[in-house]
């Protein structure tokens, strides 16, 4: 267990490995870390905004079940966001309960400020350069989260506040392969764990799409305690509905009639979700990139229509992109395309940004989509796609990597036939107590190759 | 390394042959890439070892349709990789790769349905001819040759 990287394996180290299914629910399946302004599908399942306004800008098709759907149809889902933030803001406190004191580091060493980071967790991207190059080149996998560790050292306040739902694709990808590898060890994990079998569905969920995984579906999650503010609405834990209430009649939240509404559980996150802003801390720049939520009447307003490729002229797709103060080649030498992509893309920032609880600035916006086109853009076909491409030396050149990960999968072969013979012999293992040598897995993952060209 | 420095994330990956299938015990090697695009277009994945197999080219390209026309933002590598081998159990590698080991479910409920490679050759459109046919017709010349390449698959 690496104590920067909050992780939902975090809890197959404590008396309850079962929070891991848990935290994995309230995990969006497509970037695998915890809800960015979640909205459900029609077909019922839960994503980050920008990661399902991307996949139905690929595809049109839910990337859970398949189901067609479209943007239009996605509705914010309040409701997870609320136990979400229940979550985040109570987890540090359940880890550091039970957790097993026996393990020699137990991972309490969290500051409670890396725990907020972690809620806020891949919302940053920096524009500068200088963040960036730091990113890859130290923190060649991860980088995002270790560097919201260090930003308020290295970058002072830039980074200090998140960014929220605007990663850059090439941070997912660091991210989503990071938060993958933590998957794959929960289910190496629970896989001879037959008790929890049932919460083994990330497995499922690559083998078998068509099939829904109701413990993702919201409607799942434990949702009976929650009591509602008798003075705004809004869903509270029991122990907490006390002094939110209070809140409430000093008028601390002081939430807006429309907001009060329509936007019930989402809007009381933020006190929890945010981390404390100091503002003599932050440099102007920073505070310049965000803007207060939007209210639901905006949104409305706001939302942009995704429209439809043929329908739409070129001259028309130019003049909305320069509207918005994006780049659009003068000449018209880009094709139409090319600037549909970006337009698509745009849409889907900025229909995202509107779900966000801590928006962007349009300048910040575009200035993403900016960075976003010039990572894809610098790209070439896949090296190992490429008809040139050296199998056998490739094989030569890792050949002590793979012989090393055969002999460890052979290791591990042989330990899991000699627990599970233990095991039906009566002697009841507790599969428990063998997280901590998958964490020492979890600690030790080589960085992916990064190939500068 | 500027903004515009390109990265790509490449893993190296070794799945071990399902028990009782031709395939038992071979320790194929793998590489995956996956692009900027990623989750929303899948990686590149190729064998690096030599396979014997109605849906692996020649050249150790895949012929998967998760991989392809069915490829899902939701996959990740233990989903990928465990779609190309059955029964299997995914772990990640400390050095930098995943790897799966043997390890035959006993649940019941992870083998079914699955879309699988190793242990359900797809023999409608092959992209190994060869194979195809031997799998259709010949089983045990098939079998002989698969068990060739698992043979070779522990020397390099």
């Amino acid at each position: 267990m690496d104590v920067n990287f909050p992780d939902p394996t975090d809890w197959l180290s404590t008396s309850v490995p079962g929070i891991q299914a848990l935290e994995t629910a309230l995990s969006c399946q497509v970037c695998k870390e915890f809800f960015t302004a979640p909205v459900a599908t029609s077909c019922g399942h839960t994503f980050c905004s920008l990661c399902i306004r991307r996949c139905l800008s690929a595809t049109q098709k839910c990337p859970t079940c398949m189901t067609t759907d479209d943007e239009s149809r996605l509705r914010k889902n309040t409701l997870v966001q609320d136990i979400l933030s229940s979550f985040t803001a109570i987890r540090k406190q359940m880890l550091d309960g039970l957790v097993i004191k026996e393990e020699p580091e137990p991972p309490i060493t969290k500051e409670p400020e890396a725990e907020k980071k972690r809620v806020e967790k891949r919302s940053s991207y920096d524009f500068d350069e200088e963040i960036e190059e730091e990113e890859t080149t130290n923190n060649k996998r991860r980088g995002k989260r270790r560097k919201q560790e260090e930003a308020p050292v290295s970058s002072g306040g830039s980074s200090d506040r998140p960014r929220r739902s605007t990663r850059t694709s090439s941070q997912r990808t660091n991210s989503k392969i990071s938060s993958q590898t933590a998957i794959v060890i929960d289910d190496s994990d629970e896989d001879f764990n037959p008790n929890e079998i049932n919460s083994d569905n990330e497995f499922e969920s690559g083998s078998r799409p068509k099939r829904g995984r109701p413990s993702r579906v919201p409607e799942t999650p434990p949702t009976t305690n929650l009591v509602p503010c008798p003075i705004c609405g809004r869903l509270k834990e029991p122990e907490q509905i006390q002094s939110h209430a209070n809140r409430c009649i000093e008028g601390k939240r002081s939430p807006s009639p429309s907001q009060n509404a329509a936007n019930a559980a989402s809007s009381s996150l933020s006190p929890l979700k945010r981390p404390p802003i100091s503002f003599s801390n932050i440099p102007k720049p920073a505070a310049t990139q965000f803007r207060a939520p939007y209210t639901e009447e905006e949104k409305q307003k706001l939302k942009l229509a995704k429209g439809n490729f043929t329908l739409t002229k070129e001259a028309d797709i130019r003049k909305r992109l320069r509207e918005n103060g994006i780049r659009v080649d003068v000449k018209g030498k880009e094709s139409k395309n090319a600037i549909w992509a970006r337009l698509q893309e745009w849409t889907n920032l900025w229909n995202a940004n509107l779900d966000s609880e801590m928006p962007k600035t349009k300048q910040a916006l575009v200035k993403e989509l900016e960075t976003s086109e010039r990572h894809q853009q610098s790209q070439k076909p896949s090296v190992v796609q490429d008809k040139e491409f050296a199998r056998e030396e490739w094989g030569k050149d890792h050949r002590t990597e793979y012989e090393n990960m055969i002999a460890d999968a052979k290791m591990r072969v042989l330990k899991k036939k000699n627990e599970a013979e233990s095991a039906t012999n009566g002697d009841k293992t507790d599969t428990a107590s063998e997280p901590p040598r998958m964490t020492a897995e979890v600690n030790g993952i080589g960085s992916p190759e990064i190939i500068e060209t | 390394m500027s903004t515009t420095a390109r990265r790509r994330l490449m893993r190296n990956a070794v799945i071990i042959g399902p028990a009782d299938t031709p395939f038992e015990d071979g320790t194929f090697r793998l590489v995956l890439h996956f692009e900027e695009q990623y989750p929303n277009k899948p990686p590149t994945v190729k064998f690096i070892s030599q396979m014997f197999h109605p849906n692996v080219y020649a050249t150790g390209e895949l012929c998967l349709d998760i991989l392809q026309n069915r490829w899902s933002p939701t996959y990740d590598v233990a989903a990928i990789l465990t779609s190309i081998q059955r029964y299997e159990s995914p772990f990640y590698h400390p050095r930098g790769g995943f790897l799966i080991v043997g390890w035959t479910a006993t649940d019941g409920i992870r083998s079914s349905g699955a879309v699988t490679l190793l242990n359900d050759p797809n023999t409608s459109s092959p992209a190994n001819v060869e194979a195809s046919n031997l799998y259709k017709d010949n089983i045990r010349e098939y079998v002989k040759r698969v068990r060739e390449t698992v043979e070779k698959s522990w020397e390099s």
